[in-house]
């Protein structure tokens, strides 16, 4: 068990492909918590993200021959999800709003002690999200992919499929636009 | 709110539903046919680029507009649209190919667009300059496209023949003998100075196979250009 879990991507899914198909639990597991993560936020639905995630694993499985080894398993994934998520997104017309208790809770917050600090820091993180919740798809995936799930800008050129100018391009707009968003709330700037 | 087991579900569909992954070949047939329709698509638009250059050396449309506005409807019959026509599709499905590719989304698609149809072109016109149609118009299928003379519904394009007063006899492109007769209102716009074994171009209203002229002149088959001057060694001089 621990074995597996020191192979890295690209070999379990070769494992996958010619060996044991059941190894095929131990790649799904490694990213099931990070992908639900980033279809939550392009979808801010549970349920929906939920089953997008789903689909999309059982998707990778049936094209898992087409993959390249030599390329990153991460970014090939990310854009099968991406690309479901895209698909729901467009079955449901309008976009899904506001489940903003799962958005809030994804990222626990435990690194402040002072009530205050806490409460501020909660209010400024729910103005951002709801802010979030609303940036126009374009521009939210690359952010997310971004600031979230830390990619680089390569991986995310890789993940939706565009030039890497164009990442930074979206990224720098989508700041400002969430920025403009997050003032109108009654969010404060605090000049970084 | 807990997040369900996704690995679970996930392996239990597979295996109740029996889900099997796609084999190999299918995925390496799918890049085999992509580079194939690529590769068609591209050396289609090139043939055609040259067809459609050799058409208009063949027909020049563009002389009648020489006529004014009564040589506007036999320019538009002699333009070659059917082959800009096909070619512009064969440009389109390359291009919707190209974006298939990998590499495509990492460059400005624009400018991959714009580059790949000068080269279609510049392509076309090269290979143009290399007189493929003396090889080509020999093979059956090919005879059509280059052999093909359109009739005219009020014009003529032939060599002169006979040469009597206001008139002359002329054998057409389609193998026809006609007669071609002008009065004082008929447009000159090369003079009247006509002779024998000359080539002419001519439109107006046909009377049998006379052709009252209201429009006539001389040559109008454009040459070819080359990329060796005529009479270069180991190259002809540039004819059809």
């Amino acid at each position: 068990m621990q074995e597996i879990q020191k192979v890295t991507d690209e070999e379990l899914v070769e494992l996958v492909r010619t060996k044991d198909k059941e190894q095929y639990r131990e790649l799904v597991a490694r990213y099931q918590a990070r992908l639900l993560r980033y279809a939550g936020y392009l979808l801010n639905d549970a349920e929906a993200a939920q089953d997008v995630v789903q689909q999309a694993f059982i998707k990778t499985f049936i094209n898992l021959h087409g993959f390249h080894i030599k390329k990153k398993f991460s970014s090939w994934i990310y854009r099968i999800v991406h690309n479901e998520a895209i698909n729901y997104l467009k079955s449901k017309k309008n976009e899904v709003l506001t489940d903003s208790l799962f958005l809030g809770n994804v990222v626990p917050d435990t690194t402040i002690n002072n009530f205050e600090e806490i409460i501020i820091k909660k209010e400024k993180r729910q103005i951002l999200l709801v802010s979030l919740e609303v940036l126009p798809i374009v521009y939210r995936a690359p952010l997310t992919l971004f600031y979230f799930e830390e990619k680089t800008y390569y991986e995310i050129s890789d993940i939706l499929r565009i030039p890497i100018g164009t990442v930074g391009t979206r990224i720098n707009r989508g700041k400002k636009y969430l920025k403009k968003l997050y003032l109108s709330k009654g969010g404060k700037y605090y000049g970084h | 709110m807990a997040t369900k087991d996704i690995a679970n579900k996930v392996m239990q569909e597979i295996k109740e539903k029996h889900i099997s992954m796609r084999p190999r070949f299918f995925f390496v047939a799918g890049s085999f046919l992509l580079i194939g329709g690529l590769t068609f698509a591209f050396v289609l638009a090139i043939f055609l680029v040259h067809l459609i250059l050799f058409r208009l050396r063949l027909d020049a449309p563009f002389e009648f507009l020489r006529f004014g506005p009564p040589g506007i409807p036999p320019f538009f019959i002699m333009f070659p649209w059917r082959f800009l026509l096909i070619a512009g599709f064969a440009v389109a499905l390359g291009i919707y190919l190209l974006k298939k590719c990998e590499f495509s989304y990492k460059y400005n698609f624009a400018l991959i667009t714009g580059i790949t149809i000068i080269t279609i072109i510049l392509t076309g016109i090269i290979v143009d300059c290399f007189k493929p149609n003396r090889r080509l118009e020999r093979l059956p299928p090919m005879r059509g496209l280059y052999k093909e003379r359109l009739p005219g519904v009020n014009w003529v394009i032939g060599e002169i023949l006979e040469i009597s007063g206001e008139s002359v006899r002329v054998q057409s492109l389609d193998g026809r003998v006609v007669v071609i007769i002008w009065d004082k209102s008929t447009m000159l716009p090369m003079g009247r100075d006509f002779k024998i074994g000359q080539n002419i171009r001519a439109f107006g209203d046909w009377q049998d196979s006379v052709l009252h002229a209201e429009g006539i002149m001389r040559g109008g088959f454009l040459r070819r250009p080359t990329l060796f001057p005529p009479g270069s060694r180991g190259f002809p001089s540039p004819v059809f």
